[in-house]
């Protein structure tokens, strides 16, 4: 059966600065039967999505050094490559506005920390169960 | 696109004015529902939990302490939030409630207010790191 290779790939970049907030994600990734792929700020994830496009989906942290990651979403929703990969955007904001920036800039779903595990995994299968990335709202 | 709900996770951080005996530093059970996401053949994931936390921690506080002398608010508050976000997920629910308020302060707000907020963030945390480091010898027994 054939595939689109975003569909294939079983590789997740995350973008945490928080050394604690990166490894509890990559746990949880890990245990869901993905590989990891991980960077400690935006610009290294920047970085990374400029030469390799090969990732099922990505996951990062809204406020990090250098580059947040609305930065990032706003790039990958400019490089037609890029554009397939959904993305989690994660923040310990709670300011709605913020989480209407995140989809207006092109995250595909929001999560507040502090979450459970099981709230994590219900929203990543939510991520990579949905087909295309940048699905507009239905008016 | 999706809309997860908003909703306020296990962050139930007791009341402010509740005596200090009913205050638990930690939420164990927080911490301990990471078990069900420990991999096999891999190094405990809550002791390494453990460990990144309080070694992180005590790094953003230092910084906290510095940036307070120098009324740097802007980065006093960026390590409050970042602090808040991990101490949230750990369980460590004093220290998300008073990185959340240290989180609000304004540069207006009187010097001996934010120095005091620093303080009791200093004390919630070797509260914190007590009940960490028994934990983390009880796992690795």
């Amino acid at each position: 059966m054939s595939c689109q290779a975003s569909q294939c790939t079983k590789r997740i970049l995350i973008a945490d600065d928080d050394p604690v907030m990166r490894h509890l994600l990559t746990s949880i990734v890990r245990k869901e039967g993905y590989d990891t792929v991980v960077v400690d700020d935006g610009r290294e994830a920047y970085r990374i999505l400029q030469s390799d496009a090969d990732f099922r989906a990505g996951i990062f942290d809204m406020v990090m050094p250098h580059l947040e990651g609305l930065d990032i979403i706003r790039y990958m929703r400019t490089e037609k490559r890029l554009q397939r990969i959904p993305v989690m955007m994660i923040s310990a904001e709670r300011d709605l506005q913020l989480m209407a920036k995140s989809f207006v800039a092109g995250a595909t779903v929001f999560l507040t920390k502090p979450f459970k595990t099981e709230q994590f995994q219900t929203t990543l299968r939510i991520l990579l169960a949905n087909k295309t990335a940048t699905r507009r709202v239905p008016q | 696109m999706i809309m997860l709900p908003i909703e306020k996770v296990h962050l139930e951080i007791p009341h402010r004015g509740a005596p200090e005996m009913f205050r638990a530093a930690v939420d164990l059970d927080v911490l301990r529902s990471y078990e069900n996401i420990q991999l096999d053949a891999e190094p405990d994931l809550i002791v390494e939990l453990i460990d990144l936390y309080l070694e992180d921690a005590h790094r953003r506080l230092a910084v906290m302490k510095e940036s307070l002398v120098k009324r740097n608010w802007l980065s006093l508050k960026r390590e409050a939030h970042s602090l808040r976000g991990s101490s949230g997920n750990l369980g460590a629910l004093q220290m998300a409630l008073i990185c959340d308020e240290m989180e609000g302060l304004e540069s207006r707000d009187p010097f001996p207010s934010i120095e005091a907020l620093l303080g009791c963030l200093e004390q919630e945390l070797e509260q914190v790191l007590n009940i960490f480091l028994a934990e983390r010898q009880r796992r690795l027994q």
